[in-house]
């Protein structure tokens, strides 16, 4: 009996002291794109990511405007934030496009960076 | 342990050596898949963990050499993986309902003859009939669907003679244990061992055949009793070891498909890790069966791929850029 017991306490305390090892898990909830108030000034778009996971880390989010039609990238820009375990964060990603749309909005979270 | 874990595993009787053939194509089959799998992986993967070894320092040459490891692997096991498609389909008509022997003809037909060298083992005691004892015994591997070839058991050594290609030291290692254990009935401290494999270092192998000789030789000069620790095999014993090589037929059929890797193992275990290893244990066996040398390929495999889907589906932390 303790001879099966052993390796899977060894397997389990292996696992759970390699868990604070883990980075997140970034999950984009939601965006929302937002026009400048006034020409000339960049559009923003608020987006909501949550970490899945205990795991802490930089994560970088990306978000993207294309031109429906041709499947041109517009606008693009990444910002980085850190996560904590199980957090949620929204973070304001500026884009200046040189047109006035309309746009498809395509975001996503990664990790690592 | 070490013997049936490591040098002759799975040969103790006709059911132990099925399920050790069974085993061993499983392994193959095993071994390509889980090379393939974690290759693909890699590749598939290969930005998500390009970044993670980059970000934590460790050298991004690691994933080409696991990638180097599991092509090896595969290119390794392939005849294996062949092999293993083989016994499959040549079996596959038993389940059908095909006359065994009708299959046992068709699987007994794809082998080739043996070429070169009758394969040969040698025992640390002499094994002689009872009634002659200078005479060999011959212990025919056939049955209904065809010859495997003749063992030959003269004195210490062990030969297959008009062999088919293909199989495996193991068939030697199952006469050994079959005829230890009936030995062992009438002289219960008798043990009965293959102690040279020929097919893996016949250099040793005759070097130690020829001591035999010699003492054999000095035997009949003083004319005195076996010099050399010998056992008889009486009528019944050897009526036993035929009829059951008859029984392994079908399975030593299926064997040959199989590649046969006779390697010698060595484990080292380091005191002080390289590169200041003054002082390491090693233990060595003079033959590694493909069963323990192939599962623990796979074993390592296993492991590796493991450790990489736990990377993929929870990556570690790595600093901030």
């Amino acid at each position: 009996m303790m001879t099966r017991i052993l390796p899977i306490a060894a397997v389990v305390l292996l696992a759970v002291s390699t868990a604070a090892c883990f980075g997140p898990k970034p999950t984009v909830l939601s965006h929302e794109l937002e026009p400048p108030e006034q020409p000339g000034q960049p559009w923003v778009i608020y987006v909501t990511v949550e970490n899945r996971s205990r795991g802490e880390g930089q994560v970088a989010v990306t978000a993207r405007l294309i031109d429906p039609a041709t499947r041109d990238v517009l606008a693009e820009n990444e910002v980085t934030a850190q996560f904590r375990g199980h957090e949620t964060i929204t973070v304001a990603i500026e884009l200046q496009p040189q047109t006035d749309g309309p746009f498809e909005e395509q975001v996503e979270a990664e990790y690592p960076t | 342990m070490s013997q049936r874990i490591v040098r002759e595993q799975g040969t103790q009787s006709v059911p132990d050596y099925q399920s050790r053939v069974r085993r061993l194509a499983l392994i193959y089959v095993a071994i390509v898949l889980v090379c393939v799998g974690a290759i693909v992986l890699i590749v598939y993967q290969g930005k998500l963990l390009i970044t993670l070894s980059q970000r934590s320092n460790v050298e991004t040459l690691t994933l080409a050499f696991i990638i180097v490891l599991f092509a090896y692997l595969t290119l390794l096991s392939l005849p294996g993986f062949w092999g293993a498609l083989r016994i499959a389909a040549l079996n596959l008509p038993r389940l059908f309902g095909s006359d065994a022997i009708e299959v046992e003809r068709r699987k007994q037909s794809a082998l080739r003859p043996h070429t070169g060298e009758a394969d040969a083992v040698f025992l640390n005691s002499r094994l002689y009939p009872e009634d002659a004892p200078d005479a060999p015994v011959e212990l025919p591997v056939a049955d209904e669907a065809g010859s495997l070839g003749t063992i030959v058991i003269d004195g210490v050594r062990l030969t297959r003679r008009e062999a088919t290609r293909g199989g495996s030291n193991s068939m030697f290692a199952y006469v050994e244990q079959r005829a230890n254990a009936l030995v062992r009935r009438r002289a219960p401290d008798a043990k009965v061992e293959i102690v040279q494999w020929a097919t893996i270092d016949d250099e040793q192998g005759y070097q130690y055949y020829s001591l035999v000789r010699f003492s054999e030789n000095l035997q009949r000069e003083l004319q005195t009793p076996p010099l050399w620790p010998s056992y008889a095999l009486t009528d019944d014993d050897i009526a036993t070891l035929r009829r059951e090589l008859a029984e392994l037929c079908p399975t030593l059929r299926n064997e040959a498909l199989l590649p046969d890797v006779e390697y010698s193992a060595e484990h080292r275990l380091p005191i002080i890790p390289e590169p200041l290893a003054f002082i390491s244990l090693s233990r060595s066996e003079s033959r590694a069966d493909p069963v323990a040398s192939m599962g623990c390929a796979l074993i390592v495999a296993l492991v590796i791929l493991a450790i990489v889907v736990v990377i993929v589906l929870f990556p570690p932390w790595v600093p901030a850029r």
